[in-house]
């Protein structure tokens, strides 16, 4: 039983990185991305692939998911930052959709749809791994989160506000926007990158599926629940949907239905929080 | 002499500007100096191509042909935020806060645009303080009445620093109140920057400008000293024919 | 040769998808992804309904349960969200949160299995032919003419009704639209009933040819919306660059295995906006209006 909370507490931890990361992509720089959990499912596979397949140690593997998944989400910022904001969520869709047919397709680099088993997690001397991981999960979580508050009270942060709400005037007065923006998605894709190593240390086997669609959904959820505006509501967000799913594992569901089940209350989630959200502004005004 | 001057630092020098829209022509071959130092209007009727004008200027639009020279290089067609940050700073007649951010904040977007950092905490009292908003600043900019929101707008262009300040209507929907705040702030810029300074009142253009020019359906009309364009008859006729 | 004609088949059939969802996309401006939903409702409706009721009323119950679904999340999500002042991109997200919710509803119910039915006409249809020298079935051939025909049959009502002629006007000016006397809300929900009608029919084809699951609809709504978006979002460019990708998909198959062809949209999406942002750089950026505003807390 306390094994089990410590994996469900690592899990929130993971996700509320994720979360607060996609909420400086979204909440501060206003990019609505789809892409957020294929990015932790870059991150993942990185930190997978290099410790198993490359001997790696796992200090160096996760330095190199942060830093791996940065590059490639900068290159898709790079080409999409421009977008109106419809397209930039379809093209960070499609970016998902793609990379899980790569993790698919690209057997002899990913596996394929064996997926990558084995993956080792941090260890010093015969310490329980279980409560390392657990307690490296909740260290990297709150520097997350003081990293990211930080930030989102600086310069840049209050730039990047400003080059959400209007463009042209921050680019009248000398921001450069679109690198503010390609910064920030890389900053962002950083976090995931770093939640994914940590995930696929807590879920020791990593394989395409898990990193679908309905991932980046989940985290969208996790921060459009917590409102976009506050880092701490991301986590809260994170906290909120790792715990639902679990409680519902009690009740009386059986193994096959969970997982549909856990997509149709996310989904609903979804739509009810933006519905609320709005409904509360509109009787604001 | 005098074209020479405009093209050192700090001063503008537009030859032959043209642009059009779908065969309308917005701007066609206007020329003119804005000299280093000085406070050139640009006045026109409605239509005339005064923010067209602009929007060239400050990279919003790319001109057809023509040059825009800024101590020794051509402006024309260089993206906005590289002309800003060569010195030449535009403001909109609409106030274009960010309305979550505080008007201190907001403010501050000025510096951080152009890549200066934080504002110390001295200058940026000072700045606010100069625009008069010391009292609403930490007042999130968007609950401000528009009055305000133009202040915090043109206290957040002087906040770039810029050599040369392009202003589209500043005193357009102001209180007389909220006006000599505007002209104030001006003033004290003048001394040291130059100034485009386009708007419909001719009053305000006769007390700030050293020299005017009077734009027509995208051509330049006139230009001349304020106490000679006010006695022009043709300017008279296009403004009041 | 024969990959030619493969790739104006499924060119074809892509054009159908595009057409349905640029039919309400031009007129909307919305992303409904709740469109891949109708997609597959459509094909599990008849595989439920054509044991107990038969083929034709299968069919029947299927199209209109399509109707039913795109007409329903216009009325109950889009438009009571859209007047709370939803930007864009939020319906976007709402509409996903629905595709999601039908997606695996349909999952919980029947399983993630993929499911198909006889074909119809057998006789006819299951047999071969052979057409510029390649062999196909007839069912594909079938399919082909019955998405161009489908097609053409939609440019001409666009083209030639009094309601065709007032999507149009929405699509162009909905303000015009909206003073000129034209029920704007009537004319968005002829949108939304006659592309889900269209989309409806093409999960009956997939269906019948290849079967289908609870996840198919998703890729079909990507290749709808990258053909949409590279097409300029009109009925006629989005099916012309729906036959590109058909084409672009065949010429793949020469270097990469088929297990890739779901890549070939995405790929071509991506290329796209390489060249597109290449080209934005210069010109001015658009506003964005900030979603943030509208769901932050």
């Amino acid at each position: 039983m306390i094994v089990y909370l410590y994996e469900v507490v690592a899990l929130a931890c993971i996700f509320a990185i994720a979360s607060m990361s996609l909420n400086l992509v979204l909440g501060r720089a206003g990019l609505f991305s789809l892409a957020h959990g294929v990015l932790l499912g870059i991150g993942a596979y990185i930190y997978g692939l290099l410790t198993t397949q490359a001997g790696v140690s796992p200090a160096v593997g996760v330095v190199a998911a942060v830093v791996g998944t940065a590059v490639l989400g900068a290159a898709l910022a790079a080409v999409s930052v421009h977008l109106d904001e419809e397209q930039f969520a379809v093209t960070t869709l499609a970016f998902n959709l793609l990379v899980v047919i790569v993790l698919t397709n690209w057997a002899s680099l990913t596996r394929g749809a064996y997926g990558v088993a084995q993956i080792p997690r941090l260890s010093i001397g015969d310490a329980d791994p279980q409560l390392m991981l657990l307690l490296a999960a909740l260290l990297l979580a709150a520097l997350t989160f003081v990293a990211f508050r930080a930030l989102a009270k600086s310069g840049f942060g209050q730039l990047l506000v400003a080059s959400a709400s209007d463009p042209d005037m921050v680019r009248a007065l000398g921001g450069p926007v679109w690198s503010l923006r390609v910064r920030a998605f890389a900053i962002g894709s950083a976090g995931a990158g770093l939640a994914g190593a940590l995930f696929a240390m807590q879920a020791g086997y990593i394989a395409p599926p898990l990193f679908e669609l309905h991932l980046s959904v989940l985290i969208l959820a996790m921060v459009i629940l917590g409102g976009t505006r506050s880092v701490g509501g991301a986590v809260l967000g994170a906290v909120v949907l790792i715990g639902i799913p679990e409680a519902l594992r009690f009740a009386a569901f059986n193994a096959v239905s969970a997982g549909p089940l856990r997509q149709i209350v996310f989904g609903l989630l979804i739509i009810v929080t933006i519905y609320v959200r709005l409904h509360s502004k509109t009787s604001r005004a | 002499m005098t074209a020479a001057s405009g093209s050192a630092r700090g001063g503008v020098e537009i030859r032959r500007l043209h642009k059009s829209f779908g065969g309308v022509r917005a701007v066609w071959d206007v020329s003119f100096t804005v000299p280093a130092g000085k406070t050139v209007g640009l006045i026109g009727p409605n239509g005339s191509g005064k923010t067209t004008l602009l929007n060239l200027l400050a990279g919003y639009y790319k001109p057809d042909a023509g040059e825009i020279l800024y101590g020794g290089t051509d402006l024309a067609g260089l993206p906005p935020e590289r002309i800003a940050r060569a010195g030449v700073v535009r403001t909109w007649q609409d106030p274009r806060i960010v309305p979550d951010l505080t008007v201190a904040e907001n403010v501050a977007i000025g510096a951080l645009a152009r890549g200066a950092g934080m504002p110390n905490d001295a200058a940026r009292r000072a700045l606010l303080a100069e625009s008069g908003l010391t009292a609403v600043a930490d007042t999130p900019a968007g609950s401000l009445p528009y009055g305000q929101q133009k202040l915090v707008a043109i206290a957040r262009s002087l906040a770039a620093s810029p050599a040369v300040l392009l202003l589209d209507e500043p005193l357009a929907g102001l209180s007389a109140f909220e006006r000599q705040h505007v002209v104030a702030l001006i003033q004290q810029f003048r001394t040291t920057g130059t100034v485009l300074l386009v708007d419909h009142a001719f009053g305000v253009i006769a007390q700030l400008c050293d020299h005017v020019v009077v734009l027509n359906t995208g051509t330049k009309l006139t230009e001349g000293p304020p106490g000679v364009i006010s006695k022009d008859p043709s300017v008279i006729e296009v403004y009041f024919g | 040769m024969s990959l030619l004609l493969y790739g104006l088949i499924s060119g074809c059939v892509y054009g159908l998808w595009a057409a349905s969802f640029s039919l309400i996309y031009r007129a909307t401006r919305i992303f409904h992804v709740v469109h891949a939903a109708v997609f597959t409702t459509a094909a599990y409706g008849y595989w439920v309904a054509s044991p107990l009721i038969g083929q034709v009323a299968a069919a029947a119950f299927a199209l209109v349960l399509s109707v039913v679904l795109g007409v329903g999340a216009e009325l109950l999500l889009y438009r009571p969200l859209a007047r709370r002042g939803a930007s864009a991109v939020l319906l976007f997200v709402v509409s996903l949160g629905a595709y999601i919710v039908v997606e695996n509803t349909i999952q919980l119910i029947w399983g993630a299995a993929p499911r198909s039915v006889p074909v119809p006409f057998d006789s006819v249809l299951q047999t071969y032919v052979t057409v510029l020298g390649a062999g196909v079935s007839a069912l594909e051939l079938a399919e082909a003419g019955v998405a161009l025909a489908l097609w053409g049959g939609l440019v001409a009502f666009l083209r030639w009704t009094s309601l065709g002629a007032a999507i149009r006007a929405v699509t162009i000016a909905p303000e015009l639209a909206e003073l000129s006397g034209i029920k704007v809300g009537q004319i968005r929900v002829a949108t939304f009933a006659g592309g889900s009608l269209l989309i409806g029919i093409a999960g009956l084809m997939m269906l019948m040819k290849t079967g289908i699951e609870p996840s198919s609809g998703l890729p079909v709504w990507v290749v709808a919306i990258v053909a949409t978006l590279i097409g300029r979002a009109s009925v006629v460019g989005s099916f012309v660059a729906s036959i590109g990708m058909g084409l672009t998909e065949s010429a793949m198959l020469i270097w990469f295995p088929a297990a890739w062809q779901p890549a070939m949209p995405v790929l071509i999406l991506l290329g796209f906006l390489v060249v597109d942002a290449a080209r934005a750089r210069l010109v001015t950026w658009q506003g964005r209006r900030l979603a943030r505003r509208n769901v932050a807390g």
